[in-house]
């Protein structure tokens, strides 16, 4: 009897232990969704996530080629609402803009190519024209970086970059300053707007001191990387190989240090820590850098700062050949780990945002049945990123 | 179940019109045997997870959900080792550890119109999962007779430690409501899932079957209910891709519990210190 008894004993204590485990990851933290349209022939090129104050997310889309496209979806994930702006409005700019607490996108005039600056109402779910820039053409980036807005364009007639900078109510261009390409790039122009063809990797940054803005724009024959002064006067340039080598994508760090991500031709490669000189003229391909052969560069390389633990690591993600998405996880310069992403289907990065809880969410480009391109989202809660750099 | 009910019915009278020669001792014997028969899993579904999301507001839910298979197309197996002490002539504690293999399926399908070939495309997966478990049962078995056949029926708690489960894919392009497996389009293979789901679990076991007792070995055959009561799949893995199989086929586990119908056979022989076995006792009447 004294056997029955402990037997019994011993398998109620398993049980009550076995109750006691809870599951630690909300349905909010960690999910993976497709949003699907079932018209086959609708395209989608999503460009840029943020979390909105409700804890959902807003997305910036093309479809149909450059017409722009909303998406709301809560914090799990699931479809809110979207809009699909008048035929008018084309080729937003691939980020959403956060500047006083607004939400804004930068896109284009189908007919006249000159910019619009719309703000997006997220709580009343609709979109409202707020500047019409007659006199900026073909609007390429956009960047806030709470101070100052500025608008990357091309002006087809003098060919030339052009950086305006808006003024205090984002009504009017307070500065510009043109910078000769030399030869004419339009048609490349019309590739990257229409999404028609080769997408460049246009970027602006302003360093944390405030004291250099860095561009990732044509100039002089190629695709270079121009450093300004605050008074957008040019200091410096790291010149690009044509158009098949140059800084692809870069995050400033201060103090004239850089995490940076550059192509030639067929490699990308990553530097975590690297110090550029913004007062020199030198080639963007000399810049050490760690190159990695599965990574394909003619898809978006998204580089975040992100904290983990009690970690500062700086994040690259970026697409490979083989239909995976490899995220790198930097430690200083050194490499901590790589985590992957999917198989099998075709499907890359288009940006990547930190949320309020320390997670990351991905935005992605999913071909549904290997044929129909769809938004994606990814979202990988503060856990899971813990577990990925602890490379369990 | 009905027909089994009855089946247990029929033998009980039949035990009885079978003049007693012998009557079972069973107070303080040990029986130590094996186990081995099929079970058909049923699932309860807690929670569904979807990876594609339409973009639109009108979808109807029940369209989105999985289509989960009828108990008969759940079937597996399970093998293992049957202990049985007996506390007094109709009462029993009984352990039938066991190598349990349990399946179940569930069907997703999609369309979509107007593509450039303006042909409509369908596609319709049957997600096939494995699950390999080692079951612990611990049951309080109650002999309604001490006759040479006698009915009986047992219930207790199971505990469920996870060894290894795989996943397939089986597809083809017509939606009808069924995938053949033989004869599908395409297939993932089998692939590991092990961790998208729990690795313990515990629930309840509760059955009835007929034994035959001779002095030597003892044979039953016994149909089994189980349930689990935590939910099989693991939450924090749930769409980490282990299969790879979330983006490509749409793959989410639901969050489920299972449970399931066993039918099995038992053979067990008395264990005694003594050289002689005697575990039949002759009647008096």
């Amino acid at each position: 009897m004294r056997l029955v008894n402990y037997i019994v004993f011993l398998a109620f204590m398993v049980l009550f232990c076995g109750a006691c485990k809870k599951n630690k990851v909300a349905p909010h933290e960690s999910f993976i969704k497709i949003y699907d349209d079932v018209n086959g022939s609708n395209e989608y090129t999503p460009l840029s996530i943020i979390e909105t104050a409700d804890g959902g997310y807003l997305i910036l889309s093309a479809h149909k080629g450059w017409q722009i496209l909303l998406l709301k979806i809560d914090e799990l994930g699931e479809f809110q609402w979207k809009i699909e702006l008048p035929e008018k409005y084309v080729n937003a700019t691939p980020n959403i803009l956060q500047h006083n607490n607004k939400n804004y996108v930068v896109c284009m005039d189908q007919i006249g190519l000159t910019t619009y600056l719309l703000e997006i109402d997220v709580s009343a779910s609709n979109v409202n024209e707020m500047q019409h820039f007659t006199n900026i053409s073909y609007p390429i980036y956009a960047f806030s970086n709470g101070q100052n807005f500025y608008i990357q364009s091309y002006d087809r007639n003098s060919r030339r970059t052009v950086l305006n900078k808006l003024n205090g109510n984002l009504s009017a261009v307070a500065t510009s300053a043109n910078f000769n390409v030399n030869t004419d790039v339009e048609n490349r122009i019309i590739e990257h707007v229409t999404f028609m063809g080769r997408r460049m990797p246009f970027f602006v940054r302003t360093t944390p001191e405030m004291s250099h803005i860095v561009m990732g724009c044509f100039y002089n024959y190629s695709f270079s990387t121009l450093f300004l002064d605050e008074n957008m006067n040019l200091t410096g340039v790291y010149n690009g190989a044509h158009y098949d080598g140059s800084i692809s994508n870069l995050l400033p760090l201060g103090n004239d240090f850089f995490a940076l991500s550059r192509f030639t031709f067929q490699h990308l490669y990553f530097q975590p820590v690297i110090s550029l000189n913004p007062n020199t003229i030198t080639m963007a391909n000399n810049i050490p850098a760690q190159g990695y052969a599965e990574l394909n560069p003619a898809l978006p390389s998204i580089i975040q700062p992100i904290m983990i633990g009690d970690t500062n690591y700086i994040s690259f993600m970026a697409s490979t050949w083989s239909n995976e998405l490899s995220v790198y996880f930097f430690e200083n310069e050194e490499r901590k780990v790589v985590h992957t992403i999917g198989q099998n289907v075709p499907f890359y990065a288009a940006d990547m945002t930190k949320t309020s809880d320390g997670g990351i969410i991905i935005l992605v480009q999913v071909r549904v049945m290997g044929k129909f391109p769809r938004i994606g989202t990814i979202r990988l809660s503060k856990k899971e990123l813990e577990v990925i750099v602890r490379g369990d | 179940m009905l027909r089994c009910l009855l089946f247990l019915v029929l033998i009980s009278i039949t035990c009885h019109s079978i003049g007693q020669k012998y009557y079972v001792d069973r107070k303080r014997q040990m029986f130590l045997g094996l186990s081995g028969g099929a079970n058909f899993s049923f699932v309860n579904v807690t929670a569904h997870h979807h990876v594609l999301t339409p973009m639109n507001s009108i979808t109807d839910e029940e369209e989105r959900n999985k289509q989960y298979g009828k108990m008969g197309s759940n079937a597996g197996g399970q093998i293992g080792l049957y202990f049985k002490y007996g506390i007094a002539r109709h009462i029993s504690v009984v352990s039938n550890p066991s190598f349990q293999v349990n399946q179940f399926r569930y069907l997703t399908s999609y369309n979509w119109a107007d593509t450039l070939i303006n042909l409509g495309v369908e596609r319709e997966i049957l997600h096939q999962q494995k699950i390999n478990s080692i079951i612990v049962p611990i049951s309080v078995r109650y002999d309604f007779t001490i006759n040479q056949i006698s009915p009986y029926a047992h219930f207790g708690p199971q505990l469920h430690f996870l060894q290894d489960a795989n996943k397939a894919i089986y597809f083809d392009d017509v939606i009808d409501g069924e995938v053949d497996i033989r004869n599908s389009k395409g297939t993932s293979g089998n692939v590991n899932a092990k961790k998208h789901f729990n690795h313990f679990n515990f629930g309840f076991l509760s059955g009835a079957g007929v034994s035959y007792y001779s002095n030597y070995f003892t044979l039953s055959f016994e149909t089994n209910v189980s349930f689990g009561l935590r939910k099989i799949v693991n939450d924090e893995h749930r769409y980490k891709d282990y299969t790879g199989f979330t983006l490509q086929y749409f793959d989410v586990l639901d969050q489920l519990r299972m449970g399931s119908l066993a039918l099995q056979l038992t053979a067990v022989f008395p264990i005694d210190t003594s050289v002689k076995l005697s575990i039949l006792k002759k009647s008096r009447n």
